[in-house]
């Protein structure tokens, strides 16, 4: 792979020079080229104030004029959300190709990008007006905490591809950077309201008021009630909830040319989660096995019992298996007299299902203050900062944790000359955990801590009733990060565009690091962009992922205690633990890519990718492993405007990546979308969206789970009227009932079932 | 954590040598450059900017019949001067696609761009809604203004209204395009811009 990566750099390099080499073509011309033609259909959409702040001259990264960008940018307005039937603005991310999007239970969200992450973990940086909103406990987004109401959106940015050089570490798969309207653009009150036949409902309301002349707010509320859905078994998801949001921002104009913002949001949560059992009671079934050895076994083998784990690697199966079968030496029943009761069994494996529900709050509150301006000289600069509360319980694992944090940043992009831009920025962060444990219910029976054992050798110290699952003990609950950029654009001449850069960090949790991107595009004319990128990303490995130690089972010994094995007939905990020797994941990514427009009609855009990286971590039983990982892919997006009254939009990707030389199969190869948004009058459009995703395998340590690939369809009307009503009606997945997409592997029992709902919005704007 | 008695791990590795050395290359083939055809890419921006501000504008604007052709003709909106970055293009385009109408009559654009010959004159004379001044216009602005009192004149740079009594004029300064409007076009009765403009601080300069 190593040598595909330096043809395919190669290829890029001799690609370039032999385009570069050719001569500079002279673009002084009355005519528009179809990409002006498309720039000024989005520079229409624009009012005064968004007018007055688009910049004459090309702006460094990601800001600058979408045709022009050399990075495969994809941007989602409200309108894009509003009108395809999504609810939340992580569905509307089905629609962009590379973003694997999936549901869990009717409240979770996993979005994945490019192919890079068999778990619940993100590998991608997102932010909400600037603010990091990566949880760094877990390395999870919470979607729904984070989402606006549509009316403040402004857009969403996702940008697939590492971005480390400006937006720093864990900037790796890509950024998504969600942004809210200035408080003037959402003056008047505006309410949006779903409702799904399954009970599921969305309620939004915001006001904005001007105080003066130049100072604005707007204040908004937001409920969403979560209906119980049906897991892929036919069993209750125990899934219904809710979330409720509000939020505030102020807006004043401190001069001609400085802005003030001052912002802030609550979030709460309240759903119940589960966490699987099934497997977390052992019984050894391999009679030669060193730590626990089962002597009522065949010396020579195991007696016909198949290990729970796929590779063989983890011989013992379930205790519930083990006592049906009447094996012996199986414990009685007093020995986990708090272990619930099975309820059905798990499928395809067949072993009892015991699952353990409790509650998982989620309280956040954040305030954003930022000050904006340009000076004579056309140094554009900010200075923010952030201020933020996360206070969450995991209660079905016992884990708790208030995070509070503090962010500086400060930006600032000045054009030098003619041909030169410059970006630079600086930020400070300081983070802080209060982390709480507590044995939930099944686990309160003694067990033996083989660590105190190990050292003191006394059977009645080392059982304990207080081995909680997550055990982040004494570590480390400080953190500080001081980051800086910069970032240097050259304009070598109108066909081409020269940028490099690299983000410096030190943080307590990661040590050191540079991260340097390169990018050059090249206009072949007046039709035709490439590009080409090479960079280096960081992720940080998370904090569950570095120091916390992970109880995930108890193995029964299931021999008599004697001299030999003082520790027979007990239950022994088996944990495998965090470590802070992880080094930050690192990514080399190369990016070729290929923006056309034959036509203003017509967009295409082609961008090719190879990730290296070291040291990825991966979690789950029995240990947390670094792999180095490797995935090439591809994407190919396109955007027609058949007629004034037809829109088509889609993309396909394809990518594999391999794990230490294996191919992963944890993700699809293959996805594809396509909308369709016909206007059959002025004010009622008829929608189409189709989603197809390839078929993958949920891993799991000992019931992976293999989901087929699914077309979904969905259908709508919307009805706009003159007085700002607008009324939307959609069936969502027509082909199928029901079908899974995705559950925490080994935490989750099984998948949800995304069900087949019809859905009616109402938007009113007064 | 102290950033200054950080080490940073080792950074130049082989790797990154080639990455670079490759880019290099790729670069060889660019030079020399053609760093004079640059500019145009930002005149065409701003051409394109300025066109947008223009279409927004009409619509805050509001003529008196008096001053409005007939229902069943076109309103005009004329342009002055040479265009080599594309504005007349633009905003038809624009006018086109927003499907542009001034009091629910259709648009007639004229381009106009050398002199103020005999056609220049009839068409100036016809009272055209909106006279726009490009940014290589040699046109005069008070030959113009006697011409075609009732027009809203808007035009290029802060003297276009603080020298020449124009209406509305475009500014380029700290990398941004902002508007200079003349203090009477919102007072007068045609043809007369809306006052929810003059509110917009950061995009406005109300003068004179």
């Amino acid at each position: 792979m190593k040598t595909l990566a330096h043809s395919f750099f190669a290829l890029f390099c001799v690609f370039a020079n032999s385009l570069f080499g050719q001569a500079v073509g002279e673009t002084n011309s009355s005519e528009l080229s179809p990409f002006e033609k498309a720039e000024l259909r989005r520079l229409l959409d624009l009012d005064f104030l968004d007018l007055s702040r688009t910049p004459v001259r090309g702006v460094l990264g990601y800001e600058q004029e979408h045709w022009k960008n050399p990075a495969s940018v994809h941007v989602i307005r409200p309108e894009d959300i509003s009108l395809n039937g999504h609810v939340l603005t992580v569905d509307s991310f089905r629609n962009v190709a590379g973003m694997y999007t999936t549901r869990g239970v009717g409240y979770d969200d996993f979005v994945t990008m490019r192919n890079f992450s068999g778990s619940a973990t993100e590998k991608f940086l997102t932010m909400v007006d600037g603010r990091e909103v990566l949880q760094l406990m877990g390395g999870t987004i919470n979607w729904t905490t984070e989402d606006v109401p549509l009316s403040i959106l402004d857009r969403v940015e996702i940008i697939r591809g590492p971005g480390a050089s400006i937006w720093g570490t864990n900037a790796v798969s890509g950024v998504v950077n969600i942004v809210t309207k200035h408080s003037a653009q959402t003056q008047g009150d505006s309410v949006r309201l779903i409702i799904e036949d399954d009970g599921t409902f969305l309620g939004e309301y915001v006001h904005g008021g001007q105080i003066s002349d130049d100072s604005f707010y707007r204040v908004w509320v937001r409920d969403q009630e979560y209906s119980e859905g049906k897991l892929i078994s036919g069993m209750d998801a125990r899934d219904d909830g809710y979330a409720r949001k509000a939020g505030f921002r102020f807006d004043k104009e401190l001069g001609s040319d400085m802005d003030f913002t001052f912002a802030g949001g609550f979030a709460t949560r309240r759903v119940d989660h589960a966490m699987d059992l099934s497997s977390r009671l052992l019984y050894p079934t391999d009679p030669n096995y060193a730590l626990f050895p089962n002597p009522f076994l065949p010396a020579d083998g195991m007696g016909g019992l198949l290990p729970i784990a796929s590779n063989d690697e983890f011989p013992f199966i379930p205790i519930s298996v083990a006592t049906a079968l009447s094996l012996p030496g199986v414990p009685p029943q007093s020995k986990y007299s708090t272990w619930p009761a099975a309820n059905g069994l798990i499928q395809p494996i067949g072993i009892p299902r015991i699952d353990h529900y409790e509650k998982m709050p989620q309280d956040g509150s954040h305030l954003r203050a930022k000050i904006s301006g340009i000076t004579e000289n056309e140094l554009e600069w900010s200075v923010a900062g952030y201020a933020e509360i996360y206070d969450t319980t995991l209660g079905h694992i016992g884990h708790s944790w208030e995070r509070r944090e503090y962010d500086l940043d400060f930006r600032a992009n000045k054009p030098i000359g003619d041909f030169n831009h410059l970006a630079f920025g600086a930020s400070y962060r300081h983070m802080s955990f209060d982390v709480n444990e507590v044995v939930t219910s099944p686990w309160a029976f003694p067990t033996v801590d083989t660590s105190i054992f190990a050292s003191t050798f006394d059977l009645n110290k080392s059982l304990r009733t207080d081995i909680p699952i997550l055990e982040y003990g004494g570590s480390p609950t400080k953190f500080e990060r001081i980051a800086g950029f910069i970032q240097h654009s050259t304009d070598l001449s109108d066909q081409v565009v020269f940028s490099f850069g690299a983000k410096f960090e030190d943080s307590d949790l990661s040590g050191s690091s540079i991260q340097p991107g390169v990018r050059i595009s090249y206009s072949l004319d007046d039709e035709n962009i490439f590009w080409g990128a090479y960079s280096r990303a960081n992720r940080q490995a998370s904090l569950v992922e570095q120091y916390t130690e992970v109880s995930y089972a108890r193995i029964w010994s299931p021999a008599d205690k004697n001299a030999t094995n003082p520790l027979g007939k007990e239950w022994i905990n088996t944990s495998f633990s965090g470590s802070s020797d992880h080094d930050d994941e690192k990514m080399d990514a190369f990016e070729l890519g290929w923006r056309t427009r034959p036509s203003d009609k017509l967009l295409l855009e082609l961008s090719l990718y190879h990730y290296s990286t070291k040291d990825a971590v991966f979690s789950g039983p029995p240990v947390y492993t670094t792999s180095d990982v490797k995935t090439t892919g591809g994407e190919l997006t396109f955007d027609y405007r058949a007629s004034n009254s037809w829109h088509l939009q889609g993309g396909y990707s394809y990518s594999k990546g391999k794990k230490d030389g294996v191919k992963q199969d944890d993700f699809p190869d293959s996805m594809a979308n396509l909308s369709s948004h016909y206007k059959i009058r002025d004010n009622l459009t008829f929608i189409q969206s189709l989603y197809y995703t390839g078929d993958r395998i949920i891993p799991s340590a000992y019931n992976p789970i293999p989901i087929d690939d699914y077309l979904r369809l969905d259908l709508g009307f919307v009805w706009q009227t003159k007085d700002n009503w607008e009324i939307g009606f959609f069936g969502r997945d027509l082909l199928d009932p029901d079908h899974p997409e995705n559950m925490y592997n080994d935490l989750d029992v099984e998948p949800g079932r995304v069900e087949r709902t019809f859905l009616l919005s109402i938007t009113k704007k007064f | 954590m102290l950033f200054f008695n950080s080490r940073f791990r080792k950074n130049l590795t082989s790797r990154r040598l080639f990455v670079l050395l490759g880019f290099f290359v790729a670069f060889s083939g660019m030079i020399p450059v053609d760093a004079n055809t640059s500019l145009m890419d930002e005149k065409r921006r701003v051409a394109r900017v300025q066109a947008t501000y223009l279409t927004h504008l009409i619509k805050f604007t509001n003529w008196e019949q008096p001053d409005l052709p007939g229902k069943s003709e076109s309103a005009k909106i004329i342009m002055l001067g040479e265009d080599k970055n594309g504005f007349v293009e633009s905003f038809r385009f624009l006018a086109s696609q927003s499907n542009m109408k001034i009091d629910g009559r259709d648009l007639e654009i004229i381009h106009l761009k050398q002199k103020l010959n005999s056609e220049a004159k009839l068409k100036l004379s016809q009272k055209p809604q909106v006279i726009f001044f490009l940014a290589e216009s040699n046109f005069i602005v008070s030959d113009i203004k006697k011409l075609s009192p009732k027009s809203l004149m808007i035009g290029n740079g802060r003297d276009f209204v603080v020298e020449f009594d124009g209406d509305i004029s475009f500014t380029n300064s700290k990398n941004r395009i902002r508007l200079i409007i003349n203090k009477k076009t919102f007072s007068r009765n045609s043809p007369k811009l809306s006052s929810s403009i003059s509110t917009l601080r950061n995009v406005v300069e109300i003068v004179r």
